[in-house]
Order: structure tokens, then sequence, then C-alpha cells
């Protein structure tokens, strides 16, 4: 009785799976399409992000590595871009971000304080809704523009019908092998989204609603009533600068590792540049001299490795599908950070040129 | 035979013991908030610890996730435990058996005992610790401008009532939680003639489970290991209500109510009773 009560429970999934997924062939263009649209459909759902990458805390960017290196559970609604609210909760509270008309209010349990954010970062650091799956699919697939997609069939996320598309990039250096979105069949939106770095048989990075609902959220849950007694504060929307600390004001390279300058300072962060295009794109930024020496330091016991090179040194870390440099031009006694899913090689040369470039006195 | 086990376990000292030790475990950490006036930082120590310096009406659920974890599953294994084991340690089983009673009626006396014990158990660490919070703490008045109000984890201000409605779920999910745990400690009492054997038992499925939910590697199992959702009653403090997980908590927990009391049927009924 126990091993066949225990062969129900345990086979229930396969066959929620086999009756709610017809198999079907999938256009993946026309899919890809729907997925570009699917902003304007409103839903709401209980989402999972989980990240295997063996990625080291980064200094002051811990919020970001947890990330990608655990399980984080997010709950959303989505009205449109223009009003959202997403939770992100733990076992002990839950922060909160709602985007109204009025700008973004972010409630924290933890430290009982509403907090408004005023403006729009040019460069923002990632968080939570951005690794939901629409966002993460629309942002991965609009990346990757060129690149050809295939059908993958139908099946079954969130007890609902999903036809999924097959990204493999063309682009020899980027890190990532494949990535597999699946779209909720009736609305459009997708509910699952698979990052495989190349070589690799299984993912790093999963994110899936495991609760969806196509449903347009009730004004309720979208109007930040919260914390009316707990402590408010209005700050200007927290910035890559302002996370990492003060960058540098030099001019940034016009190309580097053969990758042409696509923005730089025009996107209002100076010292910032992002070369490249498509998912092989990378970005260099100088750092802060302490953060620097902790992001070497955190990659060296990550097992990162650690050349010097005339006039500088070079930590390269290397977490498929990501890749982390962490470079120090000693004539100019400067530190960057170059980041990307490109491979490492690609970023060594980069540091290599910056290194020569920032000893010629740009 | 409900009420000559409800008898028992109402003259029992060891019963009243340990719900007393259950209850004095979040009035010492009252008392040491209270003196220190240290809240752990935020996001950190357990569930609603870091809210209720400022305000004792959350301190009831605090208690809660503070005994969830260890000290209730463990009063819960002893006492499920010695449900049957005992009864044979001291011998007493086979005059138990010999009154005109079947042995089905007996168990299921047991189980509707032990949930009694389960239920008193969390109703006096919530109350005693109402009591305590309110006490040291205040009644939230000036935290949220209204008597025995709070903020819910969502932010939303939560009335007198509606906090006591919320509150009444949550034990009641962990009431239910916690049977689906009595009842495997149940099952273990039903295999062995030694109580501390089978509330050893249990515990080590406590720990066993608690440890493959730590692995990612287990992600697969997770869904139906008995602690997966035991901390789902923290659910009932967010706005909206997230139902999700509680809903799969109560399924899976009265799975494993059916199973292994099932099981313990079937193995009490055959068993030949030597003690």
């Amino acid at each position: 009785m126990l091993v066949a009560a225990l062969a129900v429970v345990l086979g229930t999934p396969a066959i929620v799976t086999a009756v709610t997924a017809p198999a079907g062939t999938v256009d993946a263009s026309a899919l890809r399409e729907r997925v570009a649209r699917s902003d304007r459909q409103a839903h709401q759902g209980v989402a999972v992000i989980r990240g295997s990458l063996p990625l080291p805390v980064l200094p002051k960017l811990e919020d970001v590595s947890a990330l990608v290196t655990g399980v984080t559970t997010v709950r959303s609604w989505y009205d449109s871009p223009e009003r959202w609210r997403f939770d992100v909760l733990s076992t002990v509270g839950e922060r909160d971000t709602y985007r109204t008309a009025d700008g973004e209010f972010v409630w924290d349990y933890g430290a009982d304080q509403v907090t408004q954010l005023v403006g729009t970062p040019p460069v923002r650091v990632p968080r939570a809704g951005d690794l939901l799956p629409p966002d993460l699919a629309r942002g991965l697939l609009a990346t990757a523009a060129g690149d050809a997609v295939s059908g993958l069939g139908a099946r079954a996320v969130a007890g609902r019908r999903a036809e999924g598309l097959r990204l493999v990039p063309a682009d020899p250096d980027t890190t990532i092998g494949r990535v597999d979105v699946w779209v909720d069949a009736a609305s459009g939106v997708p509910v699952l989204v698979e990052v495989t770095p190349r070589g690799a048989e299984r993912p790093v990075l999963v994110s899936a609603f495991e609760e969806f609902a196509p449903d347009r959220p009730g004004d309720d849950v979208l109007t930040p009533d919260v914390g009316r007694d707990s402590g408010f504060s209005t700050v200007e929307a927290p910035d890559l600068a302002g996370a990492l600390g003060a960058l540098g004001d030099d001019d940034v390279p016009a190309s580097l590792a053969g990758r042409s300058l696509r923005q730089t300072d025009g996107a209002g962060v100076r010292g910032v540049g992002v070369y490249g295009t498509g998912l092989s794109s990378f970005v260099a930024l100088p750092v802060p001299r302490e953060v620097g020496l902790a992001a070497a330091d955190a990659g060296g016991k990550a097992g990162a490795r650690d050349e010097t090179v005339p006039n500088g040194r070079v930590v390269s870390l290397a977490v498929a599908p990501l890749s982390v440099v962490v470079v120090r031009a000693q004539r100019v006694r400067r530190w960057y950070l170059l980041v990307g899913m490109v491979d490492t090689v690609v970023l060594r040369a980069a540091a290599t040129e910056l290194i020569a470039q920032s000893g010629r006195g740009r | 035979m409900i009420a000559v086990e409800l008898r028992k376990l109402a003259s029992r000292p060891r019963v009243w013991l340990s719900i007393g030790l259950l209850c004095a475990l979040p009035a010492l950490v009252a008392v040491l908030l209270s003196v220190s006036n240290l809240a752990p930082p935020p996001g950190q120590g357990g569930a609603f610890l870091s809210a209720v310096l400022r305000n004792g009406a959350l301190f009831p659920a605090a208690a809660l996730a503070l005994v969830l974890p260890v000290f209730l599953p463990l009063a819960v294994a002893v006492f499920a435990g010695d449900a049957v084991a005992g009864e044979a340690a001291t011998g007493t089983l086979r005059y138990l058996l010999v009154r005109p009673v079947s042995r089905s009626r007996v168990l299921v006396a047991k189980m509707v005992a032990l949930a009694v014990f389960i239920v008193l158990a969390i109703t006096m660490v919530v109350v005693t610790s109402l009591v305590v919070g309110l006490a040291l703490f205040g009644t939230g008045a000036e935290a949220v401008g209204q008597s025995g109000a709070a903020t819910s984890l969502s932010g939303v201000t939560l009335g007198p009532g509606e906090l006591a409605l919320r509150l009444l779920g949550a034990i009641g999910y962990i009431v239910v939680c916690m049977l689906g745990f009595g009842s495997i400690a149940l099952f273990f009492s039903t295999l062995s003639d030694s109580a501390i054997g089978a509330a050893l038992a249990a515990l080590a499925v406590l720990i066993a489970s608690s440890v493959l939910q730590t692995l990612q590697a287990a992600d697969s199992i997770k869904p139906y290991l008995p602690t997966n959702y035991w901390l789902s009653w923290i659910d009932f403090f967010r706005d909206p209500i997230l139902w999700r997980n509680i809903d799969s908590g109560l399924v899976l927990q009265a799975c494993y109510i059916a199973l292994f009391f099932g099981a313990s049927w079937a193995n009490f009924a055959a068993k030949d009773i030597t003690s």
C-alpha cells in the first residue's frame, strides 16, 4: 500500500504534464514576434529563479551575486511597462518594488522602510525583476536579434500549455550555448527561460513561473499603500556608479579586442563603455581601488587566473556563461572591471589593450 | 476510549512540563530582547523578531517561528513516540487491549489525543507569548497607530481582527503540519516497544528532511519532504495571502497523515502484543 501510494504521489507531476502538454509544431519566428510584443500583456504569478553559477560574491554587488548563485522566489503582478509590482520573498520577510505613475516605490519589511526612487538611472544595477521570465526572455532575444531561432514543441509550464523556441547564438565568442524560452500559448508571455553555457548540458540559470495567470492584476495590489507608519525616504534611483562608488572620469577607448564602443557616456555614466553587439558584448567600467582589490581577491579565492602583464595585472575568472576580468593599470593607478557573456580570451585581450592605452595617457 | 486518552494526557506531568518548556523559550527570548533592546538585523534572525520591538502584538508569530523548526516537533515526536511504544514498554498495552474495544478505536483515540496535545501546545505558546509580548513591547499603537494592529510582511497595516484571523490560520496550518509529523512518529511507535526509539526515529526523519531541503541537488524530491512547507505559515502574513505553498503544504500533510496513520493501523491491527 505504501509503495502504491508513493507511486501515485510521485507520478502525479508526470501525469499532469502529459495531460496539459499536447505535442504540436511551433513557428519559432512567429513565437519570437509574440514574445517581443508581450510587454503589453497583463499577467501575474509566482516565479522561481534558480542560478547555479559558481560566482564569488562581488564586493558591493552581493544582491546581484545572490540572484545568479542561489534560489530566489518572486511574486509578480504586471499590468503594463508603466505599472507593475514584484515581491522578492524570503522566510523572514519580503522586499517589494512597485512601479506607478509617480515613480518607483520599494517596501523593505526588514528595514521597516518605504523608499521612493526618483529618476531613471542610466545604468541600473540588475535586480530580481530583470530575471523574471518575460523580462529575461525579451532582453536576451532582443540582444541576439540577428540570431535565428528554432521551435521546440510544446510542454506544460505552471500547469498551462507552453510553446518553446531555442536560440543558439552564432557568434563564436559568446559563452552562451543556447537559450530556451517557453511561451504561454494562450497569452504569448514567456513563462520559462533556461540559459545554458556553451559546452554544458544543463542550464545554469532557470527562471520559471510556477504559478501563472494571464489576468490583469487588481488596483489593490498595484497601489503601494504600504508602511503607513514606517520610515519613508526619497532617494535618487541607484545606478551602477552609486553601487560601486565613484567611477573614473577618463574617456573610454573607441574599441577593445576588436569590438567597437557601442554605448558610452551618452548613457549618462562617465567612464563606462559597452563594447560589441549581440550576446558577445561586454562592459568595461573603472572602479575604485578598494573595489578592484576586493574583486581580485574574491576572484583569486574562486580559482581565477592571475597574470602579471607589462604595466599591469589581469585577474580573469570564467563562471560560464559569465566572464569577469579585473584589470589593474599600473601607470595610471586605475582599476577596471570587464564583465560579459563572452570568452575570457576576448576579455583578456581587451584588458591588455586597456592597460596599454592607459599607459599612453589617454 | 478518547476520553480515557484525554484524561491520561491531562494527568501526565511530563505533558505539561514539555508545554511549559515550549512556552519558556519564547518568553526568555522576549525578556532578552526587551532588556537588551537589540533585535536581529533586518532580514536576519527568526521571522518577525526584528519587528517585535516595535509591536508586541506580533510576538506570538515570532514565538511560533522560534519553536517550529526544532522544539515543537521534538515535543510532538516524544508524545507520539510514547503513544503505543510507551504502553508496551510499561506493560500496560496488553491490559489496554483486553478491554472490549477494537484496536482501531485505540489507535484513533491515540491520534485524537495527539491532535489535542498539538493544539494545546501551540495555543499555550501563542497565548503566553501574546501576554509576554504585549507586556514587554506594547500594543503596537505607537508603531501602527492602532492598538492590536500590526504591519504585514508586505507593508499593509492589518487591523486587530484581521491579525487575529491570520494568526488563527497560521495556528491551524501548523497544527496540520505537526499532525503529519506526529503520524510518522505514531507509525514508529507501533513498530517498537521503545518510546525513545520511536521518537528518535521520527527525529531522524525530521533531520534528514531538513538536510535535504538545503541541497539544490534534491530539488526534485523537495516537494515531497515532510518539512518542505512547514515555514509557509508565514505566508498568512503577506498581502495578498500567498495560498500557493499553504495549499501544497496542506495536501502534502494530508497525504502523510493518511499514509502513516494507515500504515500504523495496518501494523497495529495485526501486531502480536507480547508486553
